[in-house]
This record gives C-alpha cells, structure tokens and sequence, in this order.
C-alpha cells in the first residue's frame, strides 16, 4: 500500500470499522507522515463528534420557536380550506368556460336567419323574437340585401362581438299609446335577434 | 373494583380538561402528531417543532456556519412541514424527512448568499459542565476553527460530514436524505475528512 491508499483507507474507517488492515498497519510502521496524518485525522473526528455534542443554546432554540410561530399566525391553515380553495378554483374556471362557450356559440345559418327575417316580416310588423316585453326588433333589408349579412367563415380571426353587433330598428310601443310604435336605431347583437341577447347600445330615437 | 361499563367511561373521558388532552401529546409519535396538526391542532405542530428544531437548527448551524442563516432556514425548514402536513407519510418519522429539506433549504440560500463565518458564541451553550475557563476556550476555539474548515468544503462534501460525523446518522440515512448512493456517500464523506484534516492543519498553521 502506498500512503494515498493508506490515507484513503484510514479516512473511510469509519464506514467500515473492524475490516483487517494489516497492510494498512504495516506501513504506518514504517511511514511518520502517515502515523501523523493518522493522528491528526483522529483529531478531527472527535472534534467533530464533539461538535455534535454541542449544545444549542436555549435562547436561539427559543428565538427559533417564536419566529416559526409567528410565522405560522400570517399562515393560512394547510388543511380544511384546501377543499374550498380548488372548488372556488374549478368554479371560476366553469363559469369561464362557459361565458367563452356562449360568446363563441355560432348563429343559426345564413338561411335559417333569413327565414327567420322573413317570417319575422310576415308577421304582424311587431312580433317580435326578443324575449322582452316591450321591444321587438325588425332587421330592415336595404338595397344591398338583408341587414344582417352572413357571417364569414374565417370568424376566428376577428372579435366575436364584432362579428355578432348589426344596427337594427327596433320598434318598440309607446307607452302613451301602446297602437303606434315608436321606432328606435339601435345596435343589437346577433344573439338578439335570435331571441337570447341584449341591447348593447341605444343610438338614436 | 369493577371496571366502569364502558359508556360511562366515555363519558369521564369526554369530561377531560382540554389541557390534559394536550399533554397526551407528549407521548405521540411523530404521525400521529401530523395527523392532529392536518386536523387543525397547532399545539400538536408545536410539539413537532419542539422535538425537532434542536436537530434542524444545529444541522443548519454545522452547513451554514452562522447564526442568522441557520435561524432563517431552519424557520423554512419548518414552514414546509407546516405546508407540506398533508402530503407526509405518517407511517414515518419526520426526522430524514426534516434532514433532507434542510440541506435543500441549505444549499439554496449557500448558493444565494455569500459564506458568512462569524461568532458561535451565540449559538451554543457555553455554560458547561465542569471546564476550567481556559479549558472553555480552549474548546471553543477549537469549535470555530473546525466551523470555519468546515465551510471550506464543497457543499455535498459538507454535507455528508455534517450527517455522518457530526449529527451521527448511519451511511444509509445520509444516503437517503443526500438522495445519493451509499457509495457515493462513503466516497464524499471519507473526501471531506482527508481535506479537513488537511484544512485544520493549515488553519493551524496560519494561526501560529
């Protein structure tokens, strides 16, 4: 055994205590510096045992208790309030998905609308197929052609809304005299005219 | 004397002091204090803080080797067992659990901030049984100078000393809180004690 083995093999006695080391020994016969590293490694192992034994003293274990503690107050519990906090978490993600569902939710078909226009104007000039009381709504068709003009296909690349808003003439009844209409321009929403939407903007009287 | 029937017994039970329901604690094994403190029971969790925080709080010191940096990731330490209550195996003690988040603690803020050796004076109990005052300094001196070789070593190497040499584990657990090999353990463990040897004898030197 060289001396590298040797103190390589005096280090690692820990790890493997009561192995027999004849040759170990035979060379630290002949060998001073390894006797000397020998004695000074033993050194250094009682010292750090003795570093183990080393007591804390009691004002930092205290300081440390009072620290976690009031750490600990500012903490919210880890437990019971789990459960609720991954309800409201998958609550709000529900109510998302399904505000972003109706948004996305496309119209009836160009022909099913415009039968619906047409049936819409076939009836008396106020049926109306908004679900408030008051309002009912006519989508005039103008030299161009209907009023609400099919959606493109490619709707994905624009806003939504944008593609759902149409200016439309709503007539609506007096309140002074229920018989004659009043006449209001208005911006509605497609959603509108197919008898679940809002008004979004009144424009004009 | 009869033994009492056993709703009756119940009953007695139930009529308990709340304090003598908390010094059952004393006697609880680790799991079982978890399992209070996921209930809500802060005094089961600071039972566990207080069975423990002499071991974390000195391994941190050993890694570290300043009183500051031991006290905030020993305080870590413990936050993430609060945090972590419903995750742990209750059919396990904590104390490898603990050991391994402290050296991850440890090794964070070692990367984070710059090694700081100061005084341990304030760390440890110098009010010991039985030494002269030279013999006193004598021994602290000798603490620090070990301290501050320790801080020389590379961290995994620290780290292993640290377990085996000093807080005594057996290679297997370092192995298990390093998530290493015992091999690997051994080799890094028997490293670092040839390089302190060699450090305390310069620290040695550089101080006559």
């Amino acid at each position: 055994m060289n001396c590298e083995e040797v103190r390589n093999d005096l280090a690692s006695r820990p790890e493997h205590s009561g192995d027999p080391v004849s040759h170990r020994d035979e060379h630290l016969q002949t060998c001073r510096e390894c006797r000397v590293f020998e004695g000074e490694l033993d050194a250094v192992l009682e010292a750090l045992q003795d570093l183990g034994r080393e007591e804390l003293s009691q004002a930092a274990l205290d300081a440390l208790s009072a620290r976690v503690q009031t750490r600990l107050s500012q903490e919210r519990p880890a437990h019971g309030n789990r459960f609720l906090h991954w309800a409201a978490v998958l609550g709000s993600a529900a109510v998302l998905a399904g505000s972003m569902l109706l948004l996305y939710t496309p119209g009836p078909s160009v022909p099913a609308r415009e039968a619906h226009e047409k049936s819409a104007s076939n009836s008396s000039h106020e049926t109306s197929s908004i679900p408030t009381d008051a309002i009912s709504a006519r989508i005039p068709a103008g030299p161009k052609g209907p009023a609400v003009r099919p959606v493109k296909r490619h709707r994905h690349r624009r806003s939504p809304l944008q593609n759902r808003v149409r200016h439309a003439v709503i007539h609506t009844p007096d309140p002074e005299d229920e018989a004659r209409p009043i006449r209001l321009a208005a911006m509605v929403t497609v959603d509108q005219i197919e008898g679940r939407g809002m008004i979004y903007q009144l424009v004009d009287r | 004397m009869e033994p009492l029937p056993l709703a009756v017994h119940a009953d007695l039970t139930a009529l308990d002091p709340p304090g003598r329901n908390d010094a059952a604690h004393v006697d609880a094994s680790d799991g079982e204090l978890v399992l209070q403190a996921r209930e809500g029971n802060r005094d089961a969790f600071a039972l566990l803080l207080e069975r423990h925080r002499r071991l974390v709080l000195g391994l941190c010191l050993r890694i570290l080797g300043n009183l500051p940096d031991a006290q905030d990731a020993a305080q870590e330490t413990f936050l993430r067992l609060f945090r972590s209550l419903n995750r742990l195996d209750t059919t396990r003690p904590c104390r490898p659990w603990l050991c391994r988040v402290a050296i991850n603690v440890c090794r964070d803020l070692h990367g984070r901030r710059p090694t700081l050796v100061v005084d341990l004076e304030d760390a440890t109990d110098r009010a010991e049984t039985g030494r002269t005052p030279h013999e006193a300094m004598l021994l602290t001196q000798k603490r620090e100078l070990l301290s501050r070789a320790l801080m020389e070593l590379p961290f995994r190497e620290r780290a292993a000393v640290v377990l085996r040499d000093v807080e005594g584990l057996e290679t297997e657990e370092v192995a298990e809180i390093l998530g290493s090999s015992v091999g690997t353990i051994r080799t890094q463990a028997c490293r670092g004690r040839q390089k302190l040897t060699a450090l305390v004898g310069r620290l040695i030197g550089r101080q006559t």
